[in-house]
């Protein structure tokens, strides 16, 4: 780990958009925070205190639809791109976390690689916690873990005014040749900079953030099979089925297929679209057939997904990395909190 | 690496095969010039399956009814059921459609060359086009013709499909037909209800089962045989669920942490209930 002193984001943003396409959170006219394309002629400066984005960063990868393949009458033709070469700038610690999640998920999906290949991460760490948020309770921040990230901005006061570049992957060394950065000597245990010590810093910034004990308890209670069907059934009346919380997640990555035939000829294209496990079709047979008939087959599914243990042999930690968006987005209050705090005893 | 691009299958010739059911030969094309990222074909085991691609329609998982040849030709049954299932009645020979496979785990290699098999006694459950996985398997069979028994049901004799496979089984396997419907002369009943009978004319304890149909069906004599002394670990199930991919990353297949289309279909009994349990 490479560690330099930075003055502001800004400069190292300025130096990225000389090579890059580059995204980072900014005010939307209706005031949402969104992941948002900045002109090369720089005109925005990153703000660090905006709240988290709206959405994760998932669709940089995996988009909302796109095409796989064309098929003229007679041959099937892959349509995959790789993309512009593009940085995420500023990106939390806990989507980073569900970045790495998703490339492990899709490691063998040569879409989703091809626009990952092209993607440099640029991680920043949070020194607050956000609205709804608990990555501290699922191992995901906040501070980025370094293997997430090409390059981490670390915040070295809480005004925000003096920061440390730590450079993380090779690509993210590659990214910043030719800025004229002053080296910090890391290594020697004196240094702030060194892992021993961001770990010191992070317990501090933890110990400000509130913890959510029913968490844990609904954690439990999902892994023992404490919780029944009717309790599924009854949580499930309030689920309006819109997909919110599958959409925002950003470790989910359902999808589903569709054909679009064009007007005349024997031109086909195939795209993926997001799918969600909370559709009642989601598993729906041609026979008719449901295995997941039932709404609270379908809540309890997500939620397993979520925090079971039986996934944690394959991607070394639970599905969720708590983001908290699910909270915010769902309208029949039944995103994270407000699920764990009913599975949990402390209603 | 995953393969979500078909390769072009050419519909050679296909046959009526029981009540909304197609019998199709069709031939992979560029069968030697293959992407070899889909994996090797000559080494596709029956109860495997592959996705069939309809341009415009849409895609979904099918059977081997029997492996490719060497010039890429093998058999697939269909019996209508849904959309894409239908758009296949309206094929004409020579259309081309899309295949990608093999896909999934089959059924237990037969081990009749060994000496322990030959004495063992294989019961073969299918209901309605359930048979189809099974044929495959069923035409590998080179175990003495008593050691193998097939209990199939069907709703009445014209929803039975694979009807020249199934004449041969006669021949050389010991099989049971069960109907739903009454037929004169066959035993009344389904798979679930006749067990018992049908174990008791045949005359054998089995010392492994291998099972495709209705689920619920799966579920119910799996577990009779189950109590009746054939270890879970000797009991083999294929199941069926939605997909979209095939390569274990659209969502859709899941019993628990598994996905059928990469760790099934076929599953042992003992493994699945662990899953239908989690």
């Amino acid at each position: 780990m490479k560690s330099f002193k930075l003055e502001s984001p800004n400069d190292l943003k300025a130096h990225l958009l000389c090579t890059f396409d580059l995204y980072m959170p900014a005010e939307s006219s209706n005031s949402d925070v969104k992941w948002s394309e900045i002109d090369k002629d720089n005109s925005i400066d990153y703000d660090p205190s905006l709240s988290s984005t709206a959405t994760s960063c998932k669709s940089f990868f995996f988009p909302e639809r796109e095409d796989i393949f064309k098929f003229d009458g007679k041959k099937f033709v892959s349509t995959e791109s790789d993309g512009n070469k593009q940085v995420i700038f500023g990106i939390h610690a806990c989507d980073l976390t569900a970045i790495a999640y998703q490339d492990k998920f899709f490691a063998e999906d040569t879409y989703y690689q091809a626009r990952r290949r092209n993607t440099l991460l640029i991680g920043i760490d949070c020194l607050t916690q956000c609205n709804q948020g608990f990555c501290h309770q699922v191992d995901s921040g906040p501070f980025v873990r370094p293997s997430t990230a090409d390059l981490i901005l670390q915040p070295l006061n809480n005004d925000q005014t003096s920061w440390r570049l730590l450079v993380v992957s090779e690509y993210g060394f590659k990214a910043i040749q030719g800025m004229k950065l002053v080296s910090e000597e890391l290594g020697s245990k004196k240094q702030d900079g060194d892992e021993f010590s961001r770990q010191k810093s992070q317990a501090e910034v933890v110990s400000h953030f509130q913890h959510f004990p029913y968490l844990n308890d609904g954690i439990n209670k999902i892994n023992n099979r404490q919780v029944s069907q009717d309790q599924w059934e009854t949580l499930a009346k309030q689920c309006v089925t819109c997909s919110g919380c599958t959409q925002v997640c950003p470790t989910c990555s359902c999808y589903t297929t569709r054909d679009i035939r064009e007007a005349e000829g024997p031109n086909v294209t195939r795209e993926r679209i997001w799918d969600s496990c909370l559709y009642e079709g989601f598993q729906k047979e041609a026979s008719g057939h449901n295995p997941t008939s039932l709404p609270g087959q379908r809540l309890e599914r997500f939620w397993y997904h979520k925090f079971s243990d039986d996934f944690v042999s394959k991607f070394d930690r639970y599905g969720c990395v708590g983001c908290g968006r699910c909270e915010q987005v769902c309208p029949g209050v039944i995103g994270v909190h407000s699920i764990m705090k009913r599975l949990s005893d402390h209603e | 690496m995953n393969n979500l691009i078909p390769c072009p299958l050419r519909v050679v010739d296909f046959y009526e095969d029981g009540l909304d059911s197609l019998h199709f030969e069709f031939q992979i094309l560029d069968y030697d010039s293959r992407d070899t990222n889909l994996e090797e074909t000559s080494e596709i085991q029956a109860g495997q399956f592959f996705m069939l691609s309809v341009p415009g329609v849409g895609e979904a998982p099918f059977t081997y009814v029997s492996k490719p040849n060497d010039a890429g030709h093998f058999y697939s049954l269909v019996r209508k059921v849904g959309t894409l299932t239908e758009s296949l009645w309206s094929l004409k020979r020579d259309d081309i459609v899309g295949y990608r496979g093999p896909i999934g785990n089959g059924w237990p290699v037969s081990s009749s060359s060994q000496q322990s098999s030959l004495a063992m006694n294989t019961l073969v459950i299918a209901g309605g086009c359930g048979l189809a996985p099974l044929a495959g398997w069923l035409n590998e069979q080179e175990s003495p013709p008593d050691s193998v028994a097939l209990l199939y049901g069907s709703r009445d004799k014209a929803s039975q499909v694979l009807n020249k496979e199934l004449l041969k089984f006669k021949e050389s396997l010991t099989v049971f037909e069960v109907f739903d419907n009454l037929e004169s002369g066959y035993i009344h009943g389904n798979p679930i209800s006749q067990l018992d009978q049908v174990l008791q004319k045949w005359g054998k304890q089995p010392h492994r089962v291998l099972i495709c149909g209705p689920e619920i069906m799966m579920h119910a004599v799996a577990k009779q045989l189950n109590n009746d002394g054939v270890p879970g670990a000797n009991i083999w199930l294929s199941l069926e669920r939605r997909m979209h991919c095939g390569v274990g990353t659209c969502g859709h297949c899941y019993v628990a942490n598994s996905y059928i289309c990469k760790n099934g279909p076929v599953y042992l009994w003992s493994e699945l209930n662990k899953l239908i349990q989690r």
